[in-house]
Parts: structure tokens; C-alpha cells; sequence
């Protein structure tokens, strides 16, 4: 018999039994097959194999109860009704469009959590016509990356679990890829690409991962066994954690970068890459000061901006710029 | 249990209640409300043929039926109500949820809340808890600036109407003014954008959010898009005009391997002389062209002529602005 087909069949009979059913009731029954009378030990392996069954029943929510007999002192199993199905959660209209939005704004993303939210409102939506269809509600799309979904998962899955995972990591801006073992803590989606954020045991100390650069397979350490392997510190923040600019920036001093923008195309702050300092207008041009760690990744992005932005201070930063420009103009097409 | 297992089994869990009405269901819908392929779902029936209660004689099994294309299942009336959620869908829509309410940017948000709120309730206090510490380690920021229009945009998609936009092009530096019927929002890389039908470029265009400089509500005449595309194929700053150029670079090995990264749809190879070879084709040569400046002198454009035309005129330009700023002081 398939694990699957036994699991179906033990939660079907401990749901649907009026009486808690007793141990050696299942091996008449579900573990029927597995039982050899005249080899020693069979029915204790039998036990164990209630016992992982149990425990897998256990992570999907579904609580395979142990009631002990007051006067025979035999223990029997059962499943609660109540516990198991899920209730009618009323919602109002509005809620369920709200819900079902978050539905539509991950499918196809290669989020991690894409497929159990779509299954989810496919079982709030069980009491209440199924309202992932309903007219109103907006379209809305996150367009991710669904070739990390595979890894993503596995990570959200370690994050949730708290187990150690090992994966091999490739630099950024080198050949070289190296086995990393890394407590996960956290994950952040930014700008298009995911990130771990764990403490990396080789380097003892708390990095992040592009998710983009870690080739699977990822693997979760000790996978069968239900105890986290580690604490996670009481002080890890993970907003503090990735908060520097790049994530894959070295830490370094930081400097103060004045430029000034075409008023209309001022990137608003909460979108900015940098921590912005200041802001001021001057003649229709808004003059900005970020703080900058990585002045090379703050270059880049200020080119992008054309003739529209310029920098105005530090000189050092203007000679990189310039510098960067003459090596286009030679460069270029030659 | 193992991912993979335990998602099937939830899966069959859910799709049981969703058969098991006297109508049954038509495999078709079923295939899409759940996600599966048709012999997924048939390769789960087979399997659920097989279950039921002790003493799994022919009247104590699950009994499957298909007729004319609809699924009837009986005998499992213990099943005939999903199970509650699972520890895993609880913290996935606590974690997209968290998400879109820290975005703020939908009329919605609030009753997201509100829901939130009602379905951890039927969870128990640890568990809460649980789920709500592993929810503040993970982190999806799609909080951006959605400009003012926001509101207009989302009346159009709900009504159902046009919207004639003033809209500010970032690579061409100018502002237009088109009819596009509105279909989606999309967020990508950090930022929002409406997604539509341009009437002027006569498709699909996108449009991002905080550079739409006015919106108004027209009537739509004439046919809806609207069914034809939902998701866009590509996001970014591509897509201005409707010729594809084919692009050729050559790159030094660290140039190269961002570029891989940064345009994933690029062809590479790496050269005998070390350097990292880039095929790609774009819509827009002019975003290519900001795009590029960045690499600075480890880029050289082999083809076409006229983008390495323009990431000259680019450079030049602004060094020209430096220079001025320069002998001023």
C-alpha cells in the first residue's frame, strides 16, 4: 500500500469512527498488511510505523488524539470532527475580494507561499460559492522569478522549520561557487529578487543570500527530524539586517552624495536604493543627498538617469563618474 | 512527511468536498480551480478508488464515477468538508497578507485586515504566535510610490471604463497623451504599473504607476481587450516600439555575467580571447542605451551601429554637462 493510500485510510477511520479505536483494532485494519504474526518484532514495527504516521498526520494539522481507558488502562486513538474540518469563517464582501486579491497577486509569481495561499481561499471559499471567481475582484499580478519557486519553497519551508540547509553559492562577480551551511532566519523579496538572510557557519556570521545565485539542490539537514535546529537570537532584526543598501555590498564607511534631478524625475524615497538624507527644491530641480556605501553600485545608478541627474558632490564620486564616461566614449563602438 | 506528499495530500483532502455534491464536477473546472493537469487529477481518483473504511469490501471504498466529463464521487462523507487550514497556507496567506497591507496601495487593504483577523482566530494561541514570529522573518516588499493616479486607475478597472493618460516615457524623456483600456495591475522589480491597451501604439503596453501625470475616465467604444492577455510576457523599460533590434556585445567577463543576470532572455557564450559574448533583442534601443552606460569601458557594441551611436551621443552629452558644471566652479 502507498504511504499516501494508508494515510487516507487511517485518518478516514479515525474521523469517521463513533468510538476511539485501539491499537490492535489498526492492525486488524489499516496496518493489516504489514503485519506478519510469526515474525518477532512486527508488531512493534507496525508501532512505529503508527507512530511516524501520527506525527505526519500532526504537520498537517490533523491531531490523532490518545485517549487512555480509566479502567483497562488501554489506549485508544481518535480524530475530532471539530478539529478537523475546517469551520465556516464568515467574510464580508469586501474581506473576500480583499483575500482573493492576494490569490491573484502571487499566482505565477514563484513565491513561496503562491500555491498554499490559492488553496487556502479554495477552502475558505468551500462554505461560500467559491468566491476566487467572483466577479469585482481587481486583476493584479507580482511579476516574480518561477524558476526559484523549487528552492524557494524549500527555504520558506527550512525558515518555517527552523532547520540547517547546505547549498552550494556562486560569488557574486566570480567563477568560484562554495558550499555554504546557513541557519535560515529570513527571507526578503526586494526589488525583484529574493534574498536569504541566515547565519552562514562557515563565515560565523549572519549574511545574505541572492536566492537567484544558489544552486539547487538546497537540502534541509536532519529533514525527518521535527526539533529545530537552532535558536534564532533574540536581537535579529531582519528589517536591520537588510537594511544596507545592496544587499551583497561589503559593509564600508559611508559618505554623503548630493545630486540634483530634473524635478520631474525625482525618484520618489521609498523607491530610492539609498537611504536618503535631505531633499530640497532649486529652480523646478530637486537637489537630493543620499547616504552612500557602495559608491560603484551608486554610480551605475545615477547613469541611468541620462543628463537628468547629476552629482554634485563629492568630488571624488565626480571624477568616477567622469572617468566612467570618458572610458564609454572610447570604448564604444570601437 | 516530505513537501511533495504532504501537498498531495492535502490536495486530495480538497479536492474530495469539491467533488463530492450531487452534481459532481466537470474535470475541466476542476483542473483549473485546482491547478492540475487531467491525468494528475485521474492518477489522485485511481488512487482514491482504493481508500475507505475497514473492511474495505466493495461497500466500504470511496466510489469514483466519471460521465460525460463530470467527477461523482460518494461513500466518503467523512470527507465531505475540508480540512481546516494547514500550518503552511495559515503562514502563507499571514505572510502575502502582511505584504499587501504594508503596501498600502489598494482601496482593500483594510479588509484585508479585517479577514486576516477572523481567520487566525480559529487558530490557537501558541500556534498564533508561531506563525506570526516566523511572518516577521520573512519579508515582501512591495510597498512603492504609486503616484496619485492610483485611485483613477483603479475606478477604471472597476467600472470597467477607458482611461485617456498623460504619461511621462522615462526613456523618451517626454510626455504623451494616449487612450489605453486598463486590465491589471502588476508589480515588478520594486515598482507598479498599470498594464493595458494602448490605442495609440495599437497594444499591450505597460505603464508605470508614479510616472502617469494625469488620468481620466472616458467611455470605451468599440471592443474590449480585456480577455485576450492578463499577465505581460515581459516588464521593464522595453517594449517603446514595435521593430525588434537585434543586439550584439562584447563584454569582459565581470560586465558579462551581469548582463546574464540582469537580462535573463540575453544569449552568451564566452569567447576564445576570454571575454563573454551577449546576443539579445530588444524593443528599445534607447533604454538599452542607458542600460549600458553603466559598464563604461568594458562594453563594446558590436551591432547595431546605431546603439553604439547612441550610448556615445549619451556619454558625450553628459560629459559635456560635467565639464561645464567643472569650469564654473
Amino acid at each position: 500500500m502507498d504511504k499516501i493510500e494508508r494515510l487516507i485510510n487511517l485518518t478516514a477511520y479515525l474521523l469517521e469512527s463513533a468510538r476511539p479505536v485501539t491499537f490492535d483494532r489498526l492492525c486488524q485494519t489499516v496496518y493489516a498488511e504489514y503485519l506478519h504474526r510469526d515474525e518477532p518484532g512486527s508488531t512493534d514495527a507496525a508501532k512505529r510505523m503508527f507512530e511516524r504516521d501520527r506525527d505526519d498526520l500532526g504537520d498537517m494539522g490533523i491531531v490523532v488524539k490518545a485517549e487512555k481507558d480509566a479502567e483497562t488502562g488501554e489506549v485508544s486513538y481518535t480524530i475530532s470532527k471539530d478539529e478537523y474540518y475546517l469551520p465556516n469563517i464568515e467574510l464580508e464582501p469586501e474581506e473576500k475580494i480583499g483575500i482573493a486579491m492576494l490569490s491573484s497577486l502571487f499566482r505565477g509569481s514563484g513565491a513561496p507561499f503562491e500555491r498554499p495561499v490559492h488553496s487556502a481561499l479554495l477552502k475558505l471559499g468551500f462554505y461560500q460559492d467559491d468566491f476566487l471567481k467572483g466577479e469585482g475582484i481587481p486583476r493584479i499580478h507580482m511579476v516574480g522569478s518561477p524558476k526559484e519557486r523549487e528552492a524557494l519553497n524549500e527555504i520558506f519551508l527550512a525558515i518555517a522549520q527552523r532547520k540547517n540547509i547546505t547549498f552550494s553559492y556562486q560569488r557574486f562577480g566570480s567563477n568560484e561557487k562554495g558550499e555554504r551551511r546557513v541557519s535560515p532566519y529570513g527571507l526578503v523579496y526586494r526589488k525583484g529578487c529574493w534574498y536569504l538572510v541566515g547565519l552562514c557557519h562557515e563565515r560565523g556570521e549572519v549574511r545574505s543570500f541572492k536566492v537567484e545565485r544558489m544552486i539547487p539542490p538546497i537540502k534541509a539537514e536532519r529533514a525527518s527530524s521535527r526539533k529545530p535546529d537552532f535558536e534564532i537570537p533574540r536581537e535579529f532584526d531582519l528589517r536591520r539586517e537588510s537594511s544596507w543598501e545592496f544587499l551583497d555590498a561589503e559593509n564600508t564607511e559611508s559618505l554623503n552624495a548630493v545630486v540634483r534631478f530634473d524635478g520631474r524625475i525625482f525618484p520618489p524615497s521609498s523607491q530610492s536604493p539609498f537611504p536618503v538624507v535631505s531633499v530640497r527644491g532649486e529652480e523646478g530641480k530637486s537637489v537630493v543627498t543620499y547616504s552612500v556605501r557602495n559608491t560603484d553600485e551608486f554610480v551605475d545608478w545615477i547613469l541611468g538617469f541620462g543628463t537628468r541627474a547629476q552629482i554634485l558632490d563629492p568630488p571624488e564620486l565626480i571624477e568616477l563618474v567622469v572617468e566612467r564616461l570618458k572610458g564609454i566614449v572610447e570604448v564604444a563602438g570601437s | 512527511m516530505k513537501r511533495k506528499l504532504e501537498e498531495r495530500f492535502n490536495r486530495i483532502l480538497l479536492m474530495v468536498p469539491l467533488i463530492l455534491r450531487e452534481e459532481g464536477a466537470s474535470i475541466d473546472e476542476l483542473c483549473e480551480k485546482l491547478e492540475m493537469s487531467r491525468d494528475e487529477i485521474i492518477t489522485d481518483l485511481d488512487l482514491l478508488f482504493l481508500c475507505g473504511l475497514p473492511d474495505y469490501g466493495p461497500g466500504d471504498l470511496i466510489d469514483v464515477s466519471i460521465e460525460n466529463e463530470r467527477i461523482f464521487l460518494s461513500m466518503a462523507d467523512y470527507f465531505s468538508k475540508p480540512l481546516r487550514l494547514t500550518e503552511n497556507e495559515a503562514l502563507a496567506l499571514l505572510v502575502a497578507g502582511e505584504a499587501l497591507i504594508r503596501a498600502n496601495v489598494l482601496k482593500e487593504t483594510s479588509a484585508i485586515g479585517k479577514a486576516m483577523e477572523k481567520i487566525t482566530r480559529v487558530l490557537g494561541e501558541k500556534e498564533k504566535q508561531d506563525m506570526y514570529d516566523v511572518a516577521r522573518r520573512v519579508e515582501v516588499e512591495i510597498e512603492s510610490e504609486p503616484g496619485e493616479w492610483w485611485k483613477g486607475v483603479a475606478r477604471a478597472l472597476e467600472k470597467g471604463m477607458n482611461l485617456a493618460l498623460e504619461y511621462y516615457s522615462f526613456s523618451r524623456d517626454e510626455v504623451t497623451q494616449r487612450e489605453v483600456e486598463p486590465v491589471s495591475f502588476v508589480f515588478s522589480h520594486g515598482n507598479w504599473y498599470l498594464y493595458g491597451w494602448c490605442h495609440k501604439a495599437q497594444d499591450w503596453r505597460l505603464f508605470r504607476l508614479d510616472r502617469i501625470r494625469g488620468a481620466k475616465l472616458t467611455k470605451r467604444v468599440g471592443p474590449t481587450h480585456a480577455d485576450e492577455e492578463v499577465v505581460p510576457p515581459v516588464v521593464g523599460e522595453r517594449g517603446a516600439d514595435r521593430t525588434f533590434h537585434h543586439v550584439e556585445l562584447k563584454l569582459s567577463r565581470e560586465a558579462g555575467r551581469r548582463v546574464i543576470e540582469e537580462l535573463p532572455d540575453a544569449k552568451s557564450r564566452e569567447g576564445e580571447d576570454g571575454k563573454i559574448y551577449v546576443e539579445l533583442r530588444t524593443q528599445n534601443l534607447e533604454w538599452l542605451s542607458i542600460y549600458l552606460l553603466k559598464f563604461s569601458g568594458e562594453v563594446e557594441i558590436v551591432s547595431p551601429r546605431e546603439l553604439s551611436e547612441m550610448v556615445k551621443k549619451r556619454a558625450t552629452e553628459m560629459l559635456e554637462m560635467y565639464e561645464e558644471s567643472l569650469t564654473q566652479n
